[in-house]
């Protein structure tokens, strides 16, 4: 039986396609849950109190530096264990996910806030502009150029992230693939079913993140 | 919290973030070998090897760290290459790591311009002599963000190694928990172990990016 046969059959693409609609699942909640606040987090970072400002320092880089999988075993255990919540794995990956998106998408939209000179709130000022209509009219247009295709950028990073939740055991492709690899290795007929199997993997992965990467790239030089 | 068994465990966790270093430090430093080479590559143009670069950039970059280390795990001993999952492990992250420098580095080198290589011609300046003493300190100090801002991602990418077989911080924690149901103990090792090595690794950066933008100045 070839290789590709054997790994359409008994279900296992099922199964695959099931994996890769939780991974993009998880990543797009949680990219849309970091994007929310992020833009919150970002005001936090670029606000003029400087306690605030440091506090917002001091989370992005702890959540930059952190590992990610560290946090995930931490949460899922200290959730159910010590504070008695009931809490799934799912959950867990994407509260995690979303304290880590959040920081870094926080971090892009003040970047973008401070790249907007202050001529221009003068400017709308001079005009009569009130505080919403500046914000409206001129920050905001300007500010989504900047922060798109940053955003997009953030989803192909979310998705690669998730792959981490299979060390939770969330059935998402990475999970999925390791189960096919390692009914496979019981059978002992397919002793390339891991290179199969990940290679299978790696072109999913590759075909959800790379359209968004180009097209992110293609957004940042027609809007520059 | 049992303290006796965290004196127990210290010499245990010591070992594993001895690994955890040297794999981030070899990681980092194969990252730059070969992200200077595929960015030069790039920004030279060298015909085939240079779309062979960009190819390799787009596959690093859009596809999990998770699946190219089981690639290189499984995938090395199919065509031979007979490799330890240290060795892999330090394999995977120059792959992934060497796609984000090659970008660092290359947006580095494009930001220097023309005007100064023709500047350091009319001094007389050889090509290695432009590139050691004009090209690379401009670019470097333009890439150092983007460069430690890797590193730190690396340091990060190092923690998903147990995934094959390598002993690090994860890994322990993971048995001493499966063997001896100690999570309390094993998960406080685990976050001590990682902020000894992230806390210094952090500051150090930070201020190594200070004095560099400093010296632009």
């Amino acid at each position: 039986m070839g290789s590709l046969e054997w790994l359409l059959n008994w279900g296992n693409g099922e199964q695959l396609l099931k994996g890769i609609g939780y991974t993009l699942l998880i990543a797009l909640i949680s990219s849309a849950l970091s994007i929310v606040l992020g833009i919150g987090f970002g005001f936090v970072l670029a606000s003029k109190n400087r306690w605030l400002r440091g506090f917002g320092r001091g989370y992005l880089e702890f959540v930059r530096i952190a590992p990610i999988v560290v946090l995930l075993y931490l949460l899922y255990y200290f959730a159910s264990a010590e504070l008695g919540w009931n809490i799934t794995n799912v959950t867990t990956a994407i509260v995690i996910f979303t304290l880590w998106g959040a920081g870094e998408f926080g971090d892009i939209v003040r970047g973008a806030l401070s790249s907007i000179p202050a001529h221009q709130y003068e400017s709308g000022r001079t005009l009569g502009l009130s505080n919403a209509q500046l914000y409206r009219l001129v920050i905001i247009p300007q500010s989504v150029r900047r922060i798109t295709p940053a955003a997009i950028n953030l989803i192909t990073r979310m998705i690669k992230t998730t792959s981490l939740c299979s060390f939770i055991s969330v059935a998402e492709t990475m999970t999925i693939g390791r189960q096919i690899i390692s009914v496979a290795n019981q059978s002992f007929h397919h002793p390339e079913a891991p290179l199969v199997v990940y290679s299978v993997v790696m072109v999913a992965y590759f075909l959800m993140c790379w359209p968004l990467a180009k097209a992110a790239r293609k957004l940042e030089s027609s809007w520059g | 919290m049992n303290w006796d068994l965290l004196a127990t465990y210290t010499p245990m966790y010591a070992d594993a973030l001895w690994v955890v270093v040297q794999l981030g430090f070899w990681g980092v430093f194969g990252s730059l070998i070969l992200g200077a080479l595929v960015a030069l590559v790039r920004h030279w143009k060298v015909p085939v090897v240079d779309r062979i670069a960009g190819g390799y950039i787009e596959v690093a970059r859009n596809t999990p760290s998770m699946v190219q280390l089981y690639f290189l795990y499984f995938g090395l001993p199919l065509i031979g290459v007979k490799a330890s999952g240290f060795a892999c492990a330090i394999a995977g992250l120059t792959f992934l790591g060497g796609a984000y420098m090659a970008e660092a580095i290359r947006s580095g080198l494009e930001a220097v311009r023309e005007g100064q290589y023709r500047a350091a011609a009319s001094l007389g300046l050889s090509q290695t002599q432009t590139m050691r003493l004009v090209v690379l300190p401009q670019a470097l100090a333009v890439a150092l963000p983007a460069i430690t801002a890797n590193v730190i991602f690396l340091i990060k990418e190092t923690s998903i190694v147990s995934i094959i077989a390598v002993v690090d911080l994860m890994a322990l924690t993971q048995n001493l928990i499966g063997m001896f149901y100690t999570s309390n103990e094993a998960y406080l090792m685990l976050v001590i172990s990682y902020l000894v090595l992230l806390l210094p690794v952090s500051i150090g950066l930070r201020a190594l990016e200070r004095r560099f933008r400093r010296g632009i100045a």
